[in-house]
C-alpha cells in the first residue's frame, strides 16, 4: 500500500508540469492584456508594469522563471491586485472554500447516506419514493435557485441565519446546505443502488443465516459494499466543489477561491490563474488517490502491489 | 524588447512647478490658468505618495506595492483604516489627529465588499448594513424600492455615449452619423430600456456643470435624420450597408444596444449587427479601433466641462474616434488660457458645438445613482461626483429609543467655493 501511495504521489510531477506547461501558454493565447483598462495607459507607463512583471521577456525565459519559481513555492504576483501576492490570495480564499466544501459534504452525506439506506432497505415502499423524489428535486434544483429560497425562507421572513457574509457557524450552514443538497441527491442514489447490489449477495444471506441482527448485518456487511459507489463519487465531487462553489459564493458573499476561477481569466491575471490551475490540479490528482487508496480498504477483492 | 531603454521620470521642483516651501505649504507654478486646480489636487491620482515608507519597505525586503495595507499607509482624513480582510470588509476609525475631529462624529465605520447587488440588498434587508452607497440597486428591484423612504436618486458626472469610428465608411460622412444621432430616441431610452433615473442627453458635457448652459440639443428628430441621410446620398434606393455595434457583456448594455439597433431600423432603414465582446478583448478592439461603434461610459475627474472636452482632442489617448480638429484644439486652447470666466465658457460652448456637428460620437444619456439609507444615517448627502464625505455622517440618536415621528433636520452644509476669483465681463 505505501509503495503504491509513494508510486502515485510522484506520478504527480510529470503531471503537474504537463499541466502547468500547458496552461501557460493557454492563457497567453486570449487577446487582450492584463494591463488593459478602459482610461487607457500611456505606453511607457505600460512598458514599466510589463518589465515589473517579467511580461517584456521572451516566452521561454517566462517559463523558466515561473517553474523555478513554482519549485521554491512562489506563486507570483497578481496583476489586478497589487497589494497582495498569489501565495497570499489563494491562502486567504482556499482554507474558506474547503471550510465550506467541508460543510456542504458533511450535509451531503448525511442526507444523502441516510435517505439511500432508508431507501435499499425498504426498497418499493413509499419511504423509498420519497427519499428518491427528494433526490431527483434536488439534483434538479440549481444553486442560484435553493440559495435565494432559503435566504427568504430562512433569512428575510424570520431572522433565523445571516443573509450572506463569513465568519461564525451560522454563516456557514444556508451555504452549505445550498451547496450540499445536490450532492445530497447523488449520493442517495447511490447508496441505494449499491447497497441494493450487496443486499441479495451471499455474504449478507449468510450472515443473517448465522442469525445476526438486521443492524448488525446492516453495518458491518452492507454498509462496505453499498458505500463503493459513493466512495468512487467523492474523488470527483470533492474537487468538483471547489469549481461549484462559485454561484454559492457569490451568492453568500463567501470570500473563498471560487470567484477568482473565472474573475482571474476575465482580468488576463496570469499568475492567478496559473496558481488557481496548480492548486486545483494537485487537489484533483490527491483526491483520486485517496480514493483509490479508501477504495482498496474498503472492498477485500482489491488488492495493489 | 530586450533593451528598450525605459524612460523613467524623476520629477523635481525646478523641472515640474510644484514646490513644498514648508510643512505646511505647497506652491504650484501654473502655465496656464487652471480653475479647476484645487479639483485636480484632490483627486485620487494627485495624492502624495509617502516615500518614507516605500523606501522603508524596501529595506525590510518586503514588497513596495504592500505599503497600502493598513499597517504601513499614511493618511490624513477623518478617518483611519484600521482593518482590511481583503474581498471582506474595510473598517475605518476616528482619525484623532484629523485637523477637523472634534466635528466627526462617528466612531467606527464598517464597509462590507459584496460583489452581487442582490446579495447587498438582502444584507440591508436583514439590518446588517445601513447604507448600500458605494453599489448598485438590482435594476429589476428599483421600482419596486423607489417607493420607500430609504431609496434615493441622484445625476452623477457621468456619459453613457457611443464612439463612432471616423475612418471606418459609412460612418466617415458626418452627416451619417449626425443622422444616426439623430434617429435615437433617448426619452424612451431611459424611460422604458434603462428605467433608472438617467437624464437623456444629446450632448457630450452635461449642462449645468460648473454652470456651463449646455447646447440641449433635440434629443429626438427622426424627420431631420432621414434627410440628412438622404442629402449622403442614401435612400430606399441605396440604403446605408450594415453597420457593426460593439458593446462589453452586460446585460445593461445588451439592452440599449437592441433598442439602439431597433430604432435604428425603425426610423431609418439601417440594419445595425451587433457585436457582445468579453471586457478584454472589447478593450483590445477599442485601442486598435477595429470597431464602428463601441459604447463607452466616461465619468468626469474633477467637475468642470473641460473633463468631458478634452476627450476629443488629437493627442487623447483615450479618443477612440478618430476625429480630431485644428479649430476644435484651438477653442479648448483659448478657453484654458482665459482668466474671464464668460469667455471661457464661451469658448468651450463654441467648441462643443463645432465637434457635436461632426458626430465623433453619439451620447445616450447622464448617469444616476440609485441608493439605500436608513433614516437615521445623517450627514450623507448625494454629490454629482458621487464622494463619500465620511466625516460628516452621523446618527440620528432618536432612534436608538424607537423611531421617531418627525424627521430631523439634515441641512445640507453651505457650499464654499473652490475655485479662485476670476475677472467679471468688462
Amino acid at each position: 500500500m505505501t509503495s503504491f501511495v509513494l508510486k502515485r504521489l510522484l506520478g504527480l510531477v510529470p503531471t503537474l508540469l504537463v499541466i502547468v506547461v500547458l496552461s501557460f501558454f493557454v492563457i497567453r493565447l486570449a487577446p487582450g492584456s492584463p494591463f488593459s483598462s478602459e482610461r487607457g495607459l500611456p505606453p511607457d507607463v505600460r512598458a514599466v508594469l510589463d518589465a515589473r512583471y517579467g511580461f517584456d521577456r521572451p516566452m521561454h525565459e517566462q517559463l523558466l522563471s515561473y517553474v523555478g519559481k513554482l519549485l521554491q513555492g512562489d506563486l507570483g504576483l497578481s496583476t489586478k491586485y497589487p497589494q497582495r501576492t498569489v501565495n497570499e490570495i489563494i491562502a486567504d480564499g482556499f482554507p474558506v472554500t474547503l471550510a465550506l466544501g467541508a460543510v456542504a459534504l458533511s450535509w451531503a452525506l448525511l442526507l444523502g447516506v441516510g435517505a439511500g439506506i432508508i431507501g435499499a432497505i425498504r426498497q418499493n415502499s413509499w419511504m423509498d419514493h420519497a427519499a428518491m423524489a427528494a433526490a431527483m428535486i434536488g439534483i434538479g434544483l440549481p444553486t442560484f435557485v435553493l440559495g435565494p429560497l432559503l435566504i427568504l425562507g430562512l433569512s428575510l421572513s424570520i431572522y433565523l441565519l445571516p443573509p450572506a457574509g463569513w465568519g461564525s457557524l451560522r454563516h456557514v450552514l444556508l451555504p452549505g446546505i445550498t451547496l450540499g443538497t445536490a450532492y445530497a441527491a447523488y449520493i442517495a442514489r447511490l447508496t441505494r443502488g449499491g447497497m441494493l447490489e450487496v443486499i441479495r449477495a451471499d455474504f449478507v444471506r449468510t450472515a443473517r443465516a448465522k442469525g445476526l441482527s438486521e443492524v448488525v448485518v446492516v453495518r458491518r456487511h452492507m454498509l462496505r459494499g453499498g458505500l463503493l459507489p459513493v466512495v468512487t463519487f467523492m474523488g470527483p465531487a470533492t474537487a468538483n466543489l471547489l469549481v461549484g462553489s462559485v454561484v454559492v459564493e457569490k451568492i453568500f458573499a463567501i470570500p473563498g477561491i471560487g470567484p477568482y476561477f473565472v474573475d482571474a481569466a476575465f482580468n488576463r491575471d496570469y499568475f492567478l490563474v496559473m496558481g488557481i490551475v496548480v492548486l486545483y490540479s494537485v487537489f484533483l490528482l490527491v483526491m483520486n488517490m485517496l480514493v483509490d487508496v479508501a477504495y482498496g480498504l474498503l472492498d477485500p477483492r482489491v488488492r495493489y502491489e | 524588447m530586450a533593451g528598450a531603454a525605459l524612460r523613467v521620470y524623476t520629477a523635481n521642483s525646478e523641472l515640474v512647478g510644484v514646490k513644498a516651501l514648508d510643512d505646511h505649504t505647497l506652491r504650484v507654478r501654473l502655465e496656464t490658468p487652471l480653475p479647476y486646480l484645487l479639483d485636480v489636487v484632490s483627486f485620487y491620482t494627485a495624492m502624495p505618495v509617502p516615500r518614507h515608507v516605500l523606501a522603508g519597505l524596501s529595506a525590510r525586503g518586503i514588497h513596495e506595492d504592500l505599503w497600502t495595507r493598513p499597517e504601513h499607509i499614511v493618511s490624513n482624513g477623518p478617518y483611519l483604516v484600521t482593518e482590511w480582510k481583503f474581498r471582506q470588509r474595510m473598517v475605518l476609525e476616528k482619525n484623532p489627529r484629523y485637523w477637523d475631529a472634534e466635528h466627526v462624529k462617528l466612531n467606527k465605520i464598517r464597509m462590507a465588499m459584496v460583489e452581487s447587488y442582490n446579495t447587498t440588498l438582502n444584507l440591508y434587508e436583514a439590518g446588517e448594513l445601513d447604507y448600500i452607497g458605494n453599489s448598485e440597486l438590482p435594476a429589476e428591484f428599483r421600482e419596486h424600492l423607489a417607493r420607500f423612504k430609504d431609496y434615493r436618486q441622484a445625476p452623477y458626472m457621468g456619459v453613457y455615449f457611443f464612439w463612432l469610428n471616423t475612418r471606418s465608411p459609412p460612418l466617415t460622412d458626418p452627416r451619417v452619423r449626425r443622422a444616426l444621432s439623430l434617429a435615437v430616441d433617448r426619452m424612451a431610452m431611459t424611460r422604458h430600456v434603462t428605467r433608472g433615473g438617467q437624464v437623456p442627453t444629446a450632448d457630450l458635457v452635461p449642462a449645468g456643470l460648473a454652470g456651463y448652459p449646455g447646447q440641449n440639443s433635440p434629443l429626438f428628430d427622426p424627420a431631420s435624420a432621414r434627410a440628412l441621410l438622404a442629402e449622403a446620398g442614401y435612400g430606399p434606393g441605396r440604403p446605408l450597408p450594415k453597420i457593426t455595434l460593439s458593446f462589453n457583456t452586460s446585460e445593461g448594455h445588451e439592452q440599449i444596444a437592441e433598442a439602439l439597433q431597433a430604432m435604428w431600423s425603425e426610423h431609418l432603414g439601417v440594419e445595425v449587427e451587433l457585436e457582445n465582446l468579453e471586457w478584454k478583448v472589447y478593450l483590445k478592439k477599442l485601442e486598435l479601433h477595429d470597431f464602428q461603434m463601441a459604447r463607452l461610459g466616461w465619468i468626469g475627474d474633477y467637475p468642470d466641462p473641460n473633463t468631458f472636452l478634452e476627450l476629443l482632442l488629437r493627442d487623447n489617448g483615450n479618443n477612440h474616434s478618430q476625429w480630431s480638429d485644428p479649430e476644435y484644439e484651438d477653442l479648448l486652447h483659448r478657453a484654458n488660457r482665459t482668466t474671464r470666466r464668460d469667455e471661457r465658457l464661451r469658448l468651450m460652448m463654441q467648441a462643443e458645438r463645432l465637434a457635436m456637428a461632426q458626430a465623433p460620437l453619439i451620447p445616450i444619456y447622464v448617469y444616476s445613482r440609485t441608493e439605500m439609507k436608513k433614516p437615521y444615517l445623517k450627514g450623507n448627502w448625494m454629490n454629482y461626483q458621487h464622494r463619500q464625505m465620511f466625516g460628516n455622517w452621523r446618527i440620528d440618536e432618536r432612534y436608538y429609543s424607537g423611531v421617531p415621528t418627525g424627521d430631523a433636520d439634515d441641512p445640507v452644509p453651505p457650499v464654499r467655493e473652490s475655485r479662485p476669483p476670476m475677472e467679471a465681463a468688462p
